[in-house]
């Protein structure tokens, strides 16, 4: 083929273009430290990339939504166990000044104990965390039980993700543990009934709330139980969740990050190949006959 | 032959060599010029005489035969369809890359915004009297819809940015034909009269190039020494001098984008052309637009219409704080057109996010949260175009990023397939200034031998005349 300058000058055009075209992708893998900058870089792995970020939002909220479920449910833990302390204390109680020996002074201020007990009970069952009442299912605004000890929750149960499209209950329904619907005693009744009968000094009535305040101690280790189940499904979960977000950040940049050194080894081989096409374009367009000619 | 015979005939040869030399140095000052073809001065033996008595022939000497250009039909007639081709790939190319909307690793994108909006809602499900809760996902919702709007508002700026670009090629594509029109004119009174107009040859040559990379049009000659110009699709947009002129009016049904207009010069109806009527950068700017382009801002609005529709169901499903019934969390209109770029969420919900209905029922309010985890759960829900939102959103960066690295690999191979073909031109046609030195000198050498000659005869003449004094 016959070739004339303006061939060679084309060449040398073209080719300087190319070698900067390829220089500059390989600068911009290694100073953004992304492989995939653009979808046109690599459709499939733009896509999945999506997926993937996507993905790992999904997770991470789930993730957040396990561990604030974890924290609660500690804290429900937490309330149980004062209950119980409570429950522990007044059947002692019941049991001790059951024994028809005690004078009626001495069941009043037993009373007066029962009647702080029921104070740090309430005070437990109306735990909040955050901004909401624990214990007052859907109703969770408000303290659920009133001054009198009246429940005003519902039976709400809150349920919480623990995977895409997988629920657990993340709290206790008060309106079984605490108000006994279902079959159970109601808790705060029951220490009220064991005031009313340590100060009407009646000790039959005292030795009947023993049975009830057992009953109530059931109802509450239930609870804790069931708690402490959820505890672990939400631990789990969040540990599983961790791992999840993880995967997805390691797949996130072997799909998209730069290899470093393979990207600065093409910036290098792209350098080198711009500095040999213009070093080859100096030497060859220099070479002309009228220059010959002219020495 | 006679002294004086001879001289004439060094005279003949001395005037060929000189517009040999003419044409070398019309060659050399053309090297770089667009369009320009080596010209080659032919030479000729001149007309020899007869010797008396058939004792064969005294040659002629040389003449100029004729100044012809160096073509190669084969190569020209290849170089419009690679000239279109490439221009068009690499316009295509050019448009989508410039469009950074799907990049990965812009923080803030649609990707982003979704996932915020789902994951708060993730959270307000948790503890739907939150009030916080409830402020950051009116929030979430509000830039998710205002990431939709960007999103659409950078598509569509892409594609006005090809109108722009169109619009002005168009204008170069009338004023090409017209100078054409004119050629052929021009062009075919003088070959009528036998003769090779090798500039007119030229400027035609150079301005049927542009319109190939500008339209895509190819040539077909007649045998009148026109060129007619026909488009990919089979309209002739010029035949001899009668150049049809292109025009631009805005489609209403293109969200007001251009479409050319093609008005016969036999003043018939205009015609709007279609997509693959039009090739060269022209018609590679029409295929990012109305293609690529065009698809992903289309299935973005379907996206963001159908994100709306399902969300605002989900909504109206469930009980706000206050206990009534859910309304529209967002507006998007009452088709899918233009939802991405008028998509918002409901301006009452940044100054009262009590109207996120998050419970189930009027009466389990305010902790109930079961309805906006059903609103998270429509991530997954599949849409009317099959896929969830997710998939949606994947399908459209996929499809886009294919057409981009198809019309990136294809204008690598367009260019490719140019290049080759450029260089075989030049093979042919172009000016080598080595070639056209080497052709001096020879000419160069020519002429002083002739000019020897020339002095030879001299001294002879003078040999004879010096014998009659």
């Amino acid at each position: 083929m016959r070739v004339t300058e303006a061939t060679m000058y084309q060449h040398t055009i073209d080719s300087a273009n190319i070698a900067l075209a390829n220089e500059a992708k390989a600068q911009a893998q290694v100073s953004s430290g992304l492989r995939v900058q653009s979808p046109g870089d690599d459709p499939q792995a733009a896509a999945m990339l999506v997926r993937q970020r996507f993905n790992q939002a999904q997770i991470t909220a789930i993730q957040n939504g396990t561990q604030s479920a974890t924290d609660e449910l500690n804290a429900a833990d937490s309330a149980l166990d004062g209950l119980n302390t409570v429950l522990a204390r007044a059947q002692v109680l019941a049991t001790q000044f059951g024994n028809d020996t005690y004078t009626e002074t001495d069941r009043d201020a037993a009373a007066s104990e029962i009647d702080g007990l029921i104070k740090q009970g309430m005070a437990n069952l109306n735990t909040r965390f955050g901004s909401r009442y624990i214990f007052g299912g859907n109703k969770d605004s408000q303290a659920p039980f009133d001054d009198n000890g009246v429940y005003r929750g519902d039976s709400g149960v809150r349920q919480v993700e623990v995977a895409p499209g997988v629920y657990e209950d993340a709290s206790v329904r008060a309106d079984i543990m605490a108000v006994g619907t279902g079959g159970g005693v109601d808790i705060l009744q029951t220490m009220k009934d064991l005031s009313t009968a340590l100060r009407a000094n009646d000790g039959d009535a005292i030795r009947t709330n023993i049975g009830n305040l057992t009953t109530a101690c059931n109802q509450v280790s239930t609870a804790r139980s069931q708690v402490g189940t959820s505890v672990n499904i939400f631990t789990s979960a969040t540990n599983a969740c961790a791992a999840q977000v993880s995967d997805a950040k390691r797949v996130i940049g072997e799909l998209g990050d730069a290899d470093v050194m393979d990207a600065s080894s093409r910036l290098s081989l792209a350098q080198y190949a711009l500095n040999a096409t213009l070093t080859a374009a100096a030497k060859t367009l220099n070479i002309s006959l009228i220059d010959l000619l002219n020495r | 032959m006679d002294l004086v015979s001879l001289l004439n005939n060094t005279a003949n040869g001395l005037a060929a060599i000189q517009g040999r030399v003419a044409t070398i140095s019309n060659n050399i000052a053309n090297a770089s010029t667009p369009g320009y073809a080596r010209q080659n001065a032919n030479l000729a033996e001149g007309i020899p005489s007869a010797l008396a008595g058939n004792r064969g022939f005294i040659g002629g000497g040389v003449i100029l035969n004729n100044v012809t250009q160096s073509r190669d039909d084969f190569v020209e007639a290849q170089l419009p369809a690679a000239f279109s081709n490439s221009s068009s790939s690499t316009a295509e190319s050019d448009a989508l890359a410039s469009v950074s909307t799907f990049n990965n690793g812009s923080a803030g994108d649609l990707t982003d915004a979704l996932g915020t909006f789902y994951s708060s809602l993730t959270a307000l499900a948790q503890n739907a009297g939150d009030s916080s809760l409830r402020q950051s996902t009116a929030q979430a919702a509000a830039w998710l819809a205002a990431t939709f709007n960007r999103t659409s508002v950078a598509l569509e700026q892409a594609r006005t940015g090809t109108d722009s670009s169109i619009r002005g090629l168009v204008q170069q594509v009338n004023a090409a034909l017209t100078q054409v029109g004119d050629l052929n004119r021009r062009i075919s009174i003088i070959e009528a009269s036998g003769s090779q107009p090798s500039d007119l040859l030229d400027q035609r040559h150079d301005l049927m190039d542009q319109i190939s990379q500008l339209i895509g049009a190819t040539q077909v000659p007649d045998a009148y020494g026109n060129i007619s110009l026909v488009l990919p699709g089979g309209t002739t947009l010029l035949s001899a001098s009668a150049a049809a002129t292109l025009t631009m009016q805005a489609d209403t049904a293109n969200k007001g984008h251009l479409d050319i207009v093609f008005a016969p010069p036999d003043g018939s109806a205009p015609v709007v052309f279609g997509q693959g009527d039009l090739g060269g950068q022209i018609g590679g700017l029409l295929a990012a637009r109305d293609g690529a382009l065009g698809k992903a801002s289309s299935d973005l609005d379907t996206l963001a219409f159908e994100f709306a529709r399902t969300m605002n169901a989900q909504n109206r499903a469930g009980y706000t704080l206050d206990g009534n019934p859910g309304g529209d969390l967002f507006t998007a209109g009452a088709t899918p057109s233009d939802a991405a770029a008028v998509i918002a969420s409901n301006p009452a919900l940044s100054t009262n996010p009590a109207l996120i209905a998050a419970a189930q029922y009027a009466n389990t309010v305010p902790g109930d949260g079961s309805n906006a985890q059903a609103m998270a759960a429509t991530q997954s829900a599949v849409l009317s175009n099959g896929l969830d939102v997710q998939e949606g959103l994947a399908k459209i960066v996929a499809d886009f990023g294919t057409a981009s690295s198809n019309a990136t690999d294809q204008a690598n191979f367009d260019k490719t397939v140019l290049q080759n073909l450029q260089d075989s031109r030049q093979s042919t046609s172009g000016v080598s200034t080595d070639d056209e030195m080497v052709a001096l000198m020879q000419a160069q050498h020519a002429f002083e031998a002739m000019a020897k000659v020339i002095n030879a005869t001299d001294d002879l003449l003078q040999a004879l005349i010096a014998l009659k004094s």
